[in-house]
């Protein structure tokens, strides 16, 4: 019962998947308005941007045939991490430069050089990405080189090394060269230099430009700070590769442009955008503009920290050890839960190659659309949303605004930690109160089947009677019909009991008529000598019913004197050696075998009525006995109690007479085997005086030999009370 | 002088059986078949002794009632209960009504007679004076033989006629043990052993009442019961 209740109960267990999905549905909501905001704002900014198609000229035209392109930093990139890891966002615009690329601009032999000092199968090649932020330019060199020649001592050498060379104009027209030279604590330094490139001593240190350098695992590089006025006009970079340290000679060179050019301008979205877009507070957000050509022409806020919704984080409160049960436990617990959740539920990633998104390619043909993204390396899910811009008619570019899902997300799991432990209580107390519950009423089945089992015994005789249950509901129902139903089975049994006693009654008294009539007949004195001989028979036959009746009624009034005994103190071990003497004299042609222990065995019983209960089992136990074999009888003291046996050989009883024997008009006896007539009331009557002793009296087949043992057990005093 | 028996019965068969066995015996016998018949002819005169059955037509204890009645009218009359019910209860509420006798059904004839004669005889020998030849003395105990009487500590102990045959058998050989059967046969009675075993222990308590130390009918377990004049172990005054 219990465990088809646990299986039941584990429906509850839907309870939090319909808590799942309500909240997920809350979720969608909460997105669809934050996708209304994002989206909104998009367009706020958009509206703002239509029509200023300058602020767009300075990169709608440079490119394609511009000079190199300047990405506005939404940071300030750290020149001490020894890393370019804060660029990081941006790495997808890198550019590639190697030896004999024909690059778009140049057109030119000189910016790709290679001597025959180079080692082959080792080419020179680089990524440039170039960055604004404050006014100041950085710039980001990843070389890719096998051969590393760099300063051998602390002091700075400038040739014979592997190097970098920029070119620039600054805005007031004076274009100039530097050198830029690494000390082994990785700072970068710049020289500039003089009119004759090849003297060193003339080259002017450049404290306006630095930068670290480090290695890699395949090659070196180099991240660059200038003033942007410095290269306000003009800037070409190239790269000298060095392969052999000893001679320092030259291997190759690859340069972005002509070193001489001073019309390489570089191509930097209009530093208007951010005036006019800084004018929006905009926390909260990352916020993107892009020209026709989807080139990053402006970026505000960091998409890691543009959370959207701003949630205050709850303080769980409460117990302590529920709190360290729930933080500890259940809510791991939960997180796996959700996150194998979300993983089967999680749309397909967008197939997104490259930098645009759908939103963004959307909107700059002139559509507006907003959407979610799943970043592929770092997992975030971003919910972006892009508006075009227009001038004259015509796209001119496209504000993209997004934010990430993280603050929504963890709101959600949130609510759902705190639902499921709502539900976990719940589901555990319901638990409980039902198995309390079921608990309750399987132990009043099983005491109501203990006490109908019990109430008839293994003769099927009403041995105790039931305590009807007073409760209203329909156990207590069914107790209480159980108990009248056993109460009038033993109504019955009853009947069935007195059945022969009130037989007996009821044919005494024809009987009586008709043993009077006879003899009234006999004093009549007859000289017929053949109606004496029927007087005679007649008298013999009712002399037989009327010890038939007598017999019949013999339990019944043993009852009603057992009723009325009196017990006292008596030693068995006496009575039971008296009868024994009396028996070798009633039954001359049986052999008695008897054990009697010397212990006097006190009871507290009615030696009469003992006696007839032995005289009761040596009859039966001599009637049944073969002729020669003994009749053994043993009274002793067991655990407590005493012990009458009384055994014979002979006949085997049935199994399933043993228990019977003791009833009530049950003989085991062949019919019609005896002159004498048998009831089966001998064993009867013993039963009913071994009951009035508060013992029991069984009978067992013998183990060695063809045989039947009966077994008296009765309660001795306890020695105190002797 | 004919004696006069009333036979209360209701069955008929039974009732004119006896009377007629009676009447050859020289008794006058007047039958009634219920307890008001009975009854307003006693009150009119009385029988020299009445033979009543317990159940009378409607009432199962009309004998009991018209007993009661009986006595009242007369302390001396002798009353034989004679019964189907041969239940213990019954034989003590029906002597404790003052019956001299209870007598069930199965009960032969001639020790029916014999029990009306002795009876009869008791009534006699009331008038006479005690006859010493008749006496039986064992000690304590003294029988008269005639008038049915037994005194113990010279104090009398009522025996029913039944009670003092058996009585009388045991004490005749003081030691000697007589087997259930035996008391059966000399009390003119044929009963199954617990009756026995039951008249014996009423017996018992007839003269424990009298002397709550007497200890003289002993049970020989198996065996039956035996007059032991000097208890073992005990001696009383």
């Amino acid at each position: 019962m219990r465990s088809k209740l646990l299986l039941l109960s584990s429906l509850l267990l839907l309870l939090p998947w319909f808590g799942y999905q309500y909240v997920k549905e809350m979720e969608a909501t909460l997105q669809r308005a934050q996708e209304q905001m994002v989206a909104s704002l998009a367009q706020a900014l958009s509206l703002e941007l239509n029509d200023k198609p300058n602020l767009f000229n300075a990169v709608s035209e440079g490119k394609p045939g511009g000079g190199l392109y300047v990405y506005p930093l939404p940071f300030m990139p750290s020149l001490n991490d020894a890393s370019l890891d804060d660029w990081q966002q941006f790495r997808q615009f890198e550019q590639p430069w190697q030896e004999g690329s024909e690059k778009p601009y140049a057109g030119n032999a000189t910016t790709s050089f290679r001597s025959a000092a180079a080692i082959p199968g080792d080419p020179l090649e680089f990524r440039l990405l170039l960055g604004e932020r404050n006014n100041n330019l950085f710039i980001y060199v990843r070389v890719r080189d096998q051969f590393v020649v760099q300063s051998p001592s602390t002091l700075l050498h400038l040739g014979g090394i592997d190097a970098l060379e920029l070119a620039l104009v600054a805005s007031d027209g004076e274009a100039s060269r530097y050198r830029l030279g690494v000390l082994p604590d990785g700072s970068v330094h710049a020289w500039r230099q003089g009119a004759d490139r090849q003297n060193m001593q003339g080259y002017v240190p450049e404290p306006r430009i630095v930068g670290q350098y480090f290695a890699t695992t395949d090659g070196y590089d180099y991240e660059v700070k200038l003033p942007m006025s410095l290269a306000q006009r003009s800037l070409v970079l190239a790269v000298e590769d060095v392969d052999d340290g000893t001679t320092g000679a030259l291997a190759a060179v690859v340069a972005t442009g002509d070193m001489t050019d001073t019309r390489a301008t570089l191509q930097r979205p209009a530093n208007q955008l951010e005036v006019l877009l800084a004018a929006q507070a905009l926390p909260n957000f990352r916020v993107q503009v892009f020209d026709r050509n989807d080139q990053l022409l402006f970026a505000r806020g960091d998409i890691n920290q543009a959370a959207g919704l701003e949630l205050p984080l709850r303080r769980f409160g409460g117990n302590a050890t529920w709190l360290w049960v729930r933080i500890n436990l259940l809510h791991p617990l939960y997180d796996g839960l959700l996150a194998w959740f979300d993983k089967i539920n999680a749309p397909e990633p967008e197939p997104f190659s490259g930098k645009q998104s759908p939103q963004l390619q959307t909107a700059l043909q002139g559509g507006s659309q907003s959407g979610y993204h799943t970043d592929r390396v770092s997992g975030l899910r971003t919910l972006e949303a892009a508006w075009p811009i227009y001038a004259d008619g015509v796209v001119i570019g496209a504000v993209m605004v997004d934010q990430n899902l993280t603050a929504l997300h963890s709101a959600r799991n949130q609510s759902l930690s705190s639902l499921f432990d709502a539900m976990l209580a719940i589901l555990v107390l319901t638990l409980a109160v039902l198995m309390v519950f079921v608990s309750n009423l399987s132990r009043r089945i099983r005491s109501l089947r203990d006490q109908a089992e019990h109430s008839i015994d293994e003769q099927g005789r009403l041995s105790k009677a039931l305590i009807p249950s007073r409760s209203s509901d329909e156990i207590g129902d069914l107790s209480r019909s159980i108990t009248n139903m056993v109460e009038r089975i033993g109504h019955y049994n009853q009947y069935l009991e007195n059945l022969t006693a009130r037989l007996s009654h009821e044919l005494r008294t024809p009987v009586t008529v008709v043993r009077s009539s006879l003899e009234n007949l006999r004093m009549l004195k007859h000289s017929d000598s053949e109606a004496e001989l029927y007087i005679q028979r007649a008298e013999e036959g009712i002399s037989r019913l009327n010890l038939i009746l007598t017999n019949m009624s013999e339990a019944t009034r043993l009852e009603q004197i057992l009723l009325g005994s009196e017990k006292e103190t008596m030693a068995l071990a006496r009575v039971f050696e008296a009868c024994v003497q009396q028996y070798r004299q009633i039954y001359p042609s049986a052999m008695f075998e008897v054990d009697i222990c010397s212990q006097p065995l006190w009871m507290f019983g009615s030696a009469e009525h003992l006696v007839q209960l032995l005289d009761k089992v040596v009859a039966n136990a001599v009637e049944f006995s073969t002729r020669g074999r003994p009749i053994r009888m043993i009274c002793k003291a067991d655990n407590g109690e005493a012990v009458m046996t009384v055994s014979n050989s002979g006949p085997y009883l049935d199994p399933g007479m043993k228990g019977r024997i003791f009833d009530s008009m049950v003989s085991v006896r062949p019919q019609g085997s005896k002159g004498l007539p048998h009831l089966g009331l001998g064993l009867h009557i013993a039963r009913l005086i071994t009951e009035f002793h508060q013992g029991e009296i069984y009978a067992e087949n013998l183990l060695g030999e063809s045989g039947v043992i009966v077994v008296i057990r009765l309660p001795m005093l306890e020695p105190a009370k002797i | 002088m004919t004696r006069r028996i009333a036979i209360v019965e209701d069955e008929a068969a039974l009732r004119e059986n006896y009377a007629s066995v009676l009447r050859k015996q020289g008794y006058d016998v007047s039958t009634y078949s219920n307890r008001k018949k009975a009854q307003t002819a006693f009150e009119l005169r009385l029988p020299d002794l009445a033979i009543i059955d317990i159940g009378l037509e409607h009432e199962i204890d009309g004998g009991f009632l018209l007993c009661q009645s009986l006595r009242s009218l007369s302390e001396a009359l002798p009353i034989i209960f004679f019964t189907a019910r041969d239940n213990d209860f019954d034989t003590v509420s029906g002597l404790r009504m003052g019956a001299d006798d209870y007598l069930t059904k199965d009960i032969s004839m001639p020790h029916l007679l014999a029990r009306i004669a002795a009876l009869f005889r008791r009534q006699d020998a009331m008038d006479q004076p005690a006859a010493p030849e008749n006496q039986l003395v064992r000690g304590e105990l003294a029988l008269d033989l005639s008038r049915l009487t037994v005194n113990w500590k010279n104090r009398t102990v009522s025996l029913t006629v039944t009670e003092f045959w058996m009585l009388h058998a045991l004490v005749k050989f003081p030691g000697h043990v007589k087997s259930r059967d035996a008391l059966m046969q000399e009390s003119k009675i044929y009963v199954d052993n617990s009756t026995i075993t039951s008249h014996v222990k009423r017996m018992r308590k007839k003269f424990i009442q009298v002397d709550e130390h007497f200890d003289c009918i002993d049970t020989v377990y198996g065996m039956g019961y035996r007059w032991n004049q000097t208890p073992l172990g005990k001696t009383h005054d």
